[in-house]
């Protein structure tokens, strides 16, 4: 085939990596990166790059996002006006998908006005995160609950304090997984919970200063919090839900916690 | 660990949308240059620049975003 002989240039090669090249130049760009370790291996993370991207997004437009945000709708859009409307709705997925995270490093960096009681400092904390991560689609939780033995055992070695999920099926929560923040002075773990109707409820724990063991309710917006100390950590459970809903899933929290440190 | 789509966000847009328009979506060259009205000469340089870049921001981990604090 003389169609080997050709010099495989730069754009081949990123046509190789998407998967776009017929038979017989594939073949020859597979037989020249054979001839090429050090190309093969750039050529290699380019297309598990390339592949990892697809699996991020294909996994979050697999879930129930909002409508505005689906491929179909942005594909409407872009039929609607072609040049413009796509390559900004592109943009907009990616600012959506990268925000949370920036928006959460943004909200860590707003300095106090003013010293805080430990409980509302976590109460805080609870919210925060509670914000960031409870809109997320693509990854809620940074380890899921099918490896919830690994994610206990990580968070508690980062926390210092073994964390058990305590059981919520009761108030018709189960476990999603959970994740490790920033908090305070070291980490803290978020656990996510969501119900039936897909309603989300976290449970955050980080080490705090004070023995106090009183609730402190807190309501911002639609997200409530009961935020507690014991023995040198905090504890916040918040939901988008009443005090008096909230009130019994916090105190059956606080028993789940209570002398297991 | 870094986050690609975190590193993603962090190229130069016009890199970033061919990334995603090309390697996720699937539009063609052909399209992809008539939806960012430059020549494909220019996608495909971009493409290339784009991923070269991410590789290379996800390798040496000069984006790590403090994930993890200790």
């Amino acid at each position: 085939m003389t169609d080997r002989n050709l010099p495989i240039g730069e754009d081949e090669l990123q046509a190789f990596v998407d998967e776009r090249l017929d038979g017989a130049r594939r073949a020859a760009v597979e037989a020249h990166l054979a001839a090429h370790p050090d190309l093969a291996e750039r050529i290699g993370t380019e297309r598990r790059q390339r592949a990892m991207l697809r699996s991020r997004l294909d996994a979050k437009f697999a879930e129930p996002v909002p409508s505005r945000l689906r491929i179909a709708n942005l594909r409407a859009t872009r039929r609607a006006s072609w040049a413009r409307g796509w390559t900004s709705a592109a943009a907009a997925v990616a600012i959506f998908v990268c925000g949370a995270t920036a928006g959460w490093f943004a909200n860590r960096i707003t300095p106090a006005s003013a010293p805080i009681a430990p409980t509302a400092s976590v109460a805080q904390g609870a919210q925060a995160a509670y914000r960031t991560f409870v809109v997320e689609v693509a990854h809620p939780v940074e380890v899921g609950v099918q490896q919830e033995a690994h994610l206990l055992q990580w968070l508690s070695k980062r926390l210092g304090r073994k964390l058990a999920a305590p059981d919520l099926s009761p108030f018709g929560y189960r476990l999603m997984g959970g994740r490790l923040l920033p908090g305070g002075s070291g980490a803290a773990a978020q656990l996510m919970y969501d119900d039936a109707s897909g309603r989300r409820l976290t449970i955050y724990v980080r080490a705090a200063e004070g023995t106090e063991t009183a609730f402190r309710f807190q309501k911002e917006s639609e997200a409530s919090t009961f935020a507690w100390i014991d023995q040198g950590f905090g504890f916040a459970v918040t939901a988008p839900a009443s005090r008096e809903e909230l009130l019994p899933i916090a105190e059956a929290v606080y028993r789940g916690f209570e002398g297991k440190s | 660990m870094q986050d690609i789509l975190t590193t993603l966000d962090q190229l130069p847009e016009e890199q970033k949308s061919l990334l995603l328009l090309v390697g996720v979506e699937d539009l063609s060259y052909d399209d992809a240059a008539k939806v960012m009205g430059v020549p494909v000469g220019t996608v495909m340089s971009r493409l290339a620049r784009g991923r070269q870049k991410l590789r290379a921001l996800l390798e040496t981990g000069r984006t790590t975003l403090l994930r993890r604090v200790k």
